[in-house]
């Protein structure tokens, strides 16, 4: 349908200076991943003509940008959709009101009514937009931005302000409006959780400049260390695949890389799925021998490759490796020494708790 | 036995200057509230100045400028075989100019308020800059332009020495209330100066009591 969106953009921001350039798919959805202040809604703003860079080429099918040939296209004439943070819904307007205003200035016709229903805006047709609450503001303002028809489509933290719950109830209308109208996604977020569960491919960010670019296996692994400059909790994440579910004790067994997790839970997904599993570092205890008679399900075999101390915090990193992947655990000092922990010993992980967010 | 002529000159003066100045001011307080020129400081200066120069000053300018030697007066006689000075139209136009910041600053900063994220929003949905301005910013800056209407018609109405200036004081065409008060208190007049000012200061009142009525029963952005 489109081409790839190639960018190769340098704008300087302040203290740090975004320098992007990498073609982004035209299928699915790319998430930009990376910690508050690297410049992640700042490529989006470039992208969509809102910010000028101070030099570059943005092209997708036409040209965009061209700081050469002085082409610089302006946000209303690019074919895109713009999902900002708070949803920006016209405060003057009714729901039913904002979606006709895309509606009528879309290229091409797009069934209102469907879209309507797709996103369950049907009791709020007639509200106006400071009544709604936030979760359903990004419903509306989701709505409104796939009725312009674009050609592709950028979501700035659509989620960001909602609680979990919340935001566990939108993210499926994302996946389905991505497979359903097929528009290719530009997502920007720092929550882990929406990286797993909506990415084909991340771009990992960090100080404006591209970190790393891939499919969301190729990155996963480089995750949790990406994770360690933002405030969210440091953790270790794994593709695993659904083994066997256990209904009596609503218990699903996941394989990674041929270690057995035992995850709480209920999938409705078949057997051999794949899913992603997400361990905290503090959820994790260590020890020297498997013991026995314990609450604990999940105890993987490991050895250990790396210690970090800090000896400003009674915290300690211990990173394991099993098969081939690796697992960070924190633990405190304190119990580094009387275990006597050294890089090559073979330990214990006990995982007291597992959280999965399933991809589809 | 009142005179009714001020009254009606007054009114239609002030009537004409404020629908011309939402034709001139509009996109003048649009483009002050968008552009990141180096002159909007320069054009912002020129809008105040009628806030700070006494009437003395700018009256006296206009008063050149409208001269039937100068340029713009032997232009204006030469298309309507009459003076600009001493004419209504005179009038109307000094009060255009010293009118103009009650019209624009109310506006530029109810479009400013409206806030460049709504623009932007506007902008993602494919609305050019002009559809924006019809659809969002217009709508949303209602109240703006009812306050710059009311304030620009209101300073119309009281105003003295500018239109003394340019106008004189000729019955029916620039004899408006203000200076046929000034003209009864020379005169010692004070039963039909007393009459004219209590209406004028009654009307006065009655339409700025109906703005701030309007205003808290509509207030903006419920829809």
């Amino acid at each position: 349908m489109s081409d790839k969106l190639k960018i190769n953009i340098l704008k300087k921001l302040g203290r740090i200076t975004l320098n992007v350039n990498q073609s982004l798919p035209s299928k699915g959805i790319t998430v930009i991943f990376g910690p508050s202040g690297s410049g992640k809604t700042s490529i989006l703003k470039l992208l969509s003509g809102f910010m000028r860079p101070d030099s570059g080429i943005i092209q997708m099918n036409e040209l965009w940008y061209d700081s050469k040939n002085k082409v610089n296209v302006p946000a209303y004439k690019r074919p895109i959709g713009y999902m900002f943070q708070d949803g920006r819904l016209f405060p003057h307007l009714n729901v039913l009101q904002n979606l006709e205003f895309a509606k009528k200035r879309a290229p091409k016709a797009m069934p209102l009514d469907e879209i309507i229903s797709i996103f369950e805006l049907e009791s709020l047709l007639s509200e106006y937009p400071s009544v709604l609450s936030g979760g359903e503001t990004r419903r509306v303002a989701l709505a409104r931005t796939v009725l312009s028809a674009p050609e592709i489509l950028f979501l700035d933290e659509p989620l960001i302000g909602l609680d979990r719950a919340r935001k566990r109830s939108i993210i499926p209308f994302i996946e389905n409006l991505v497979k359903k109208f097929d528009i290719p996604c530009i997502y920007v977020t720092h929550d882990i959780e929406e990286v797993c569960r909506l990415a084909d491919h991340v771009m990992l960010l960090s100080s404006g400049r591209v970190k790393d670019f891939g499919s969301l296996d190729e990155i996963l692994p480089q995750l949790d260390v990406a994770t360690l400059d933002t405030d969210t909790k440091l953790s270790s994440l794994f593709s695993g695949m659904i083994i066997s579910q256990d209904k009596e004790f609503s218990m699903i067994n996941v394989d990674i890389g041929g270690a057995i997790i035992k995850v709480p839970g209920v999938s409705r997904r078949y057997s051999g799925k794949k899913i992603f599993i997400r361990i905290n570092a503090d959820d994790i205890s260590i020890a020297l021998v498997p013991p026995k008679k314990i609450s604990i399900q999940n105890c993987i075999e490991a050895m250990i490759v790396g210690i970090s101390v800090d000896v400003q915090s009674p915290y300690a990193l211990v990173k394991a490796r099993f098969s081939d992947l690796e697992i960070t655990a924190r633990i405190t000092r304190a119990g580094v020494k009387s275990l006597k922990l050294t890089e090559g010993k073979t330990i214990y992980m006990l995982i007291k708790s597992v959280s999965f967010d399933s991809h589809l | 036995m009142v005179e009714f002529g001020p009254l009606i000159l007054t009114l239609k003066l002030s009537l004409v200057v404020t629908v011309l100045l939402l034709f001139i001011g509009t996109p003048l307080a649009w483009w002050l509230s968008c552009t990141r020129s180096k002159l909007k400081s320069f054009i912002e200066a020129l809008t105040a100045l009628p806030l700070v120069l006494p009437p003395t000053v700018l009256g006296f300018y206009l008063l050149i400028l409208f001269n039937p030697t100068s340029p713009i007066g032997s232009f204006w006689i030469n298309i309507t075989g009459e003076s600009l000075s001493f004419s209504f139209f005179g009038i109307v136009l000094a009060s255009v100019i010293y009118s103009l910041p009650f019209m624009v600053q109310p506006l530029q900063s109810a479009f400013e308020n409206v806030g460049f994220e709504i623009r932007e929003a506007a902008a993602s949905l494919r609305a050019s800059p002009l559809d924006v301005f019809i659809k969002i910013v217009a709508p949303l800056s209602k109240r703006g332009f009812l306050t710059a209407s009311i304030l620009t018609f209101a300073h119309t109405l009281g105003e003295f020495g500018i239109i003394l200036m340019v106008g004189g004081n000729i019955p029916g065409r620039t004899k408006v209330m203000s200076i046929a008060i000034y003209e009864h208190v020379e005169t010692l007049d004070y039963n039909q100066a007393h009459i004219l000012s209590g209406m004028l200061l009654v009307f006065s009142f009655c339409v700025l009591f109906l703005i701030y009525t309007f205003n808290r029963r509509h207030p903006l952005n419920v829809g």
